[in-house]
């Protein structure tokens, strides 16, 4: 009997894990090990240490309001910033390369996909989310033809604070060539061109500089804005949104 | 001490001398055991204190405002990349319910993101989203409900596990060692709320453990952080100014399945009694 009880408890100290009962019936060290496992997603503070501008932009927007709950964070559209290294069965791995220097994360592509994964319109999302039917807004044009991601807000868009007061007369004289088609104070005479007086200062920089990155395509104002500078496309926004629309 | 019994001692007497013996040394060895876990509990967790983490300071708790919830799955995404999750219809740590009541019905509609028209929506098991497909539809009311795993006070898939493979931890989360996990699944069918899921791909059960990786090191849970509408609220119970106690504080809140005895340690707020 002595012999088999020896035997019984050699058996219990070599099969059981010596932190098994450190703190209750289970193994303790696998407490340190689930804990030990690399965070991937390292919030917007961290992108900020490098992509301060856009910080800027997008801590002061729609996106990012605390106290109406509005907290679109970096990653949530991005994924995360943090890499951690694949290992074997049951790993737990601390160890892992982080963006910048594992490489780019992706730019969401298809952004009409991305945004409207929030901003569809369907039952059951509450009334203070902005929502829009998706097909009858744009028409499927991608979303970053009018709106910034990072300042979703088109009135409000930063680019618009770097307009001076000569502007409007500069863009006076630039406008000449917009003239033809748009017609002589921005309205236009024919169904096919539509009028730019008075529209938001913002949407027009926007469009503008949509032509030039191709994000917006047309073959007419393609040619027409190749050549000109944001300087140019400022002082021809604010002429145009001085204008009244008779 | 002389161990030697004389041999003109009657076999009974020599056998009752013995069986004393057992008793006292196995009662010494159990007290001993005994004061080792308790003196455990007490302590923080040794190869965590470099963190400077003490689990006997913390009581995690987790809030749902089902009124904010928008439905657009980023939660299920960020928990699939942060945890290794298997990226496919089946696996889910968290997931989100869409409730539809239709005009005229009494029982809603209840779908979620593995849907097969949602997968289809979505164009592949691998990303997730809602389709639209009540655009058209007379609705009565509608609404999201995220889920995930309630680390109960009183978890019934620790008290089945046969191998003491799972385990509440003194700051309140449910956890398992994969380890010696040997994928019996007893605990999946043992929660009332069906978080639990087993990992095909390890033959081991698995479960939210509220990124326990994370909150260790002071952050919040991924599917709290990618959150865009502040429907997740994570904190410290323990500390009044958190935000899941203000949550609790401001708002009236229940738990899910309370006539289960398990006192969850996930608050909702915005659910129809519908919602199990």
């Amino acid at each position: 009997m002595v012999a088999f009880g020896a035997a019984a408890y050699a058996a219990k100290v070599f099969f059981t894990d010596p932190s098994f009962y450190a703190y209750g019936p289970y193994r303790g060290d696998s407490v340190a090990e689930i804990a030990s496992d690399k965070p991937l997603y390292k919030g917007p503070d961290y992108c900020e240490t490098c992509h301060a501008e856009r910080y800027a932009q997008w801590s002061k927007s729609g996106h990012y309001r605390p106290e109406a709950g509005k907290v679109v964070m970096c990653e949530t559209c991005h994924g995360p910033a943090g890499g951690r290294d694949k290992r074997g069965l049951f790993d737990h791995v601390a160890s892992g390369v982080d963006h910048p220097a594992s490489g780019k994360l992706p730019v969401p592509a298809d952004t009409v996909k991305l945004c409207s994964l929030c901003h569809e319109k369907m039952p059951g999302r509450p009334a203070i989310q902005r929502q829009i039917e998706v097909n009858a807004h744009a028409g499927g044009q991608a979303c970053t033809v009018c709106h910034n991601a990072h300042s979703p807000k088109i009135a409000v868009a930063a680019v618009s604070k770097s307009a001076k007061p000569g502007d409007v007369a500069a863009g006076k004289q630039k406008a000449a060539r917009c003239a033809g088609c748009h017609g002589a104070d921005g309205v236009s005479g024919n169904p096919a061109w539509p009028s730019l007086a008075g529209l938001q200062e913002a949407y027009l920089v926007n469009a503008l500089k949509a032509y030039q990155t191709g994000a917006r395509q047309d073959p007419m104002m393609a040619g027409l804005v190749k050549g000109l500078s944001d300087a140019d496309i400022e002082q021809l926004a604010a002429y145009y949104a001085g204008l009244k629309c008779k | 001490m002389k161990w030697k019994i004389s041999e003109h001692q009657p076999g009974r007497r020599r056998f009752m001398r013995l069986l004393g013996r057992a008793i006292v040394y196995a009662g010494a060895a159990l007290v001993s055991v005994g004061l080792m876990g308790r003196r455990g509990l007490a302590a923080a967790i040794p190869a965590l204190s470099t963190t400077g983490y003490d689990w006997t300071k913390h009581r995690w708790g987790f809030g749902v405002d089902a009124t904010r919830c928008i439905g657009c799955l980023r939660c299920v995404e960020a928990c699939k990349t942060e945890n290794g999750v298997a990226r496919d219809a089946h696996h889910f740590r968290t997931w989100v319910e869409r409730y539809v009541y239709l005009k005229g019905e009494k029982k809603p509609r209840v779908d979620s993101q593995q849907d097969p028209g949602n997968i289809t929506a979505s164009g592949s098991e691998k990303e997730y989203r809602f389709d639209n497909r009540y655009q058209d539809a007379k609705i009565e009311k509608a609404f999201f409900v995220p889920k995930l795993c309630n680390q109960c006070e009183h978890p019934p898939c620790v008290q089945v596990c046969p191998v003491g493979a799972t385990f509440r931890t003194p700051d309140g989360v449910v956890l398992i060692d994969h380890n010696y996990c040997i994928g019996c699944q007893y605990c999946v069918q043992a929660c009332p709320y069906g978080v639990r899921l087993f990992n095909h791909e390890h033959g081991v059960t698995d479960k939210c453990t509220w990124c326990y990786h994370r909150i260790t090191r002071g952050l919040k849970p991924a599917c709290v952080e990618v959150c865009p509408t502040n429907a997740r609220i994570f904190g410290d119970q323990n500390d009044p100014e958190s935000p899941i106690s203000k949550f609790i504080r401001e708002n009236r809140t229940r738990v899910l399945k309370p006539e289960m005895g398990t006192s969850p340690n996930v608050f909702y707020v915005g659910l129809d009694k519908e919602v199990m």
